[in-house]
């Protein structure tokens, strides 16, 4: 099972709200536990503030729900340093409880992946 | 909040009075008003008479005088009673006006033919007046109350489906435990970040507040740790702006790998509440963090490569 959704979005803050429902939809899919959906939820908004304040005015989404995890893919991001920002700190907090990787992408960009699986002693 | 309209004291709410209601009441003994003195068993006695004089008076003949003058008579009973809970951080005055409102209330509302006194139906009324006020007021945008009653429900539900299945729900299961749609389940956590951060000093329910615990008496049990955590060099600017529970929740989780329902467990608060400390530790790093840092140009046409994170 794959399902996939994309969203672009005005990079701002009061978007986020409807965001986290569409990644919570998604993540019900894959019958994630509200705790790993909100980490999810974290390490995204941690990741749009990091890419916003490097000056983009929309953000690029694409949800994946697989059959055990959800991944969110952040970008592409045409300047490396979005890369940077993921060392600091509130970024680098989140990414202890995602994974998280950052992968060129066709276009010369990066993209930037957060997934979240299904406990193995999950339903 | 703004002042009671003070036309309010003197209209009826619009409440829809029961035909008969009073209809069995004989009018002569309305004719006599009683006198009212508390300082005595008599006068306990001639304060009821005197309380059901004037609501017959209200309900049988409409005398908005009447009315107006047993919410003047209780408006020491609603001081009292709003002073049970000034220390929450709500005027005084305020809790009061609402305390006043679930009086006038209950003066709209009594039924005649009960055989209850005033006091005993109007109390409850001032008070879960006054309690939801404290309800709403908690919430920093406008939540339709069935959102709000919903993100209660499965605010609960969480805390009962976690040890019952020994890891956090799912959001389908939270659906099923509350007879809703995911969508609802969804909506009603998506609330939860609308709700205003429980301050640290805040009671954990309950109306005696000096009786109670304070959630900040949960928190602060791995102090042993906090050098550990000054240690971990990367994050140490923006750790040194959070109090010590903060810190400890942030290495509850990130570092001792914790989950949120866990935390909740051993520090007595709900999931849902160690999401927002969560949240409010990491938009304090971010901010502390962005005030330290200046701001990055971007470069166009920057090289992009392959970097692993973590």
């Amino acid at each position: 099972m794959t399902d996939l959704v994309a969203l672009e979005f005005p990079a701002h803050p009061s978007v986020l709200p409807l965001v986290r429902m569409v990644v919570g939809g998604m993540a019900a899919r894959v019958d994630l536990s509200v705790d790993a959906l909100d980490d999810m939820h974290m390490a995204l908004e941690e990741i749009f503030y990091a890419s916003r304040e490097h000056g983009r005015s929309r953000c690029r989404l694409i949800i994946t729900a697989e059959t055990d995890a959800l991944t969110v893919q952040l970008g592409p991001f045409a300047s490396m340093h979005v890369v940077d920002r993921l060392a600091e700190p509130t970024c680098s907090l989140v990414a202890r409880v995602v994974e998280l990787q950052v992968l060129p992408d066709k276009a010369g960009g990066v993209s930037i992946f957060l997934t979240k699986r299904r406990e193995a002693s999950g339903p | 909040m703004s002042a009671l309209d003070p036309d309010s004291l003197r209209r009826p709410l619009d409440l829809p009075l029961s035909p008969d209601a009073g209809a069995s009441l004989d009018r002569d003994e309305t004719d006599e008003r009683p006198s009212r003195d508390e300082g005595t068993i008599r006068g306990r006695d001639d304060a009821e008479k005197l309380d059901q004089y004037l609501l017959r008076r209200w309900r049988l003949d409409g005398d908005i005088e009447a009315r107006q003058e047993l919410i003047t008579m209780y408006l020491p009973l609603v001081r009292s009673l709003a002073r049970r809970y000034a220390a929450r951080g709500e005027h005084f005055d305020d809790l009061v006006q609402v305390g006043a409102i679930g009086l006038i209330k209950a003066i709209d509302r009594f039924d005649l033919d009960r055989g209850v006194e005033l006091t005993t139906y109007a109390t409850p009324n001032i008070v879960g007046e006054i309690k939801r006020y404290f309800r709403d007021k908690g919430w920093s945008v406008r939540v339709p109350r069935g959102l709000q009653e919903l993100n209660i429900r499965i605010n609960k539900l969480i805390d009962e489906l976690v040890p019952k299945l020994q890891r956090s729900p799912t959001i389908n299961e939270i659906a099923q435990a509350a007879g809703v749609e995911p969508a609802d389940v969804l909506e009603a956590l998506e609330t939860s970040q609308a709700y205003n951060s429980v301050s640290l000093q805040s009671s954990l329910g309950g109306e005696h507040s000096e009786e109670e615990a304070m959630l900040i008496d949960y928190l602060g049990q791995e102090e042993q740790n906090y050098d550990v955590m000054e240690d971990r060099t990367v994050l140490a600017p923006g750790f040194a702006k959070l109090d010590k529970r903060e810190r400890t929740i942030l290495y509850l989780r990130f570092f001792e790998g914790l989950t949120q329902s866990q935390i909740a467990a051993r520090v007595g608060i709900s999931q849902m509440h160690v999401s927002r400390l969560i949240r409010r530790s990491l938009e304090k790093l971010r901010e502390e963090i962005g005030d330290l840092e200046e701001p990055i140009v971007p470069e166009p046409g920057d090289a992009a490569g392959v970097h692993g994170v973590n």
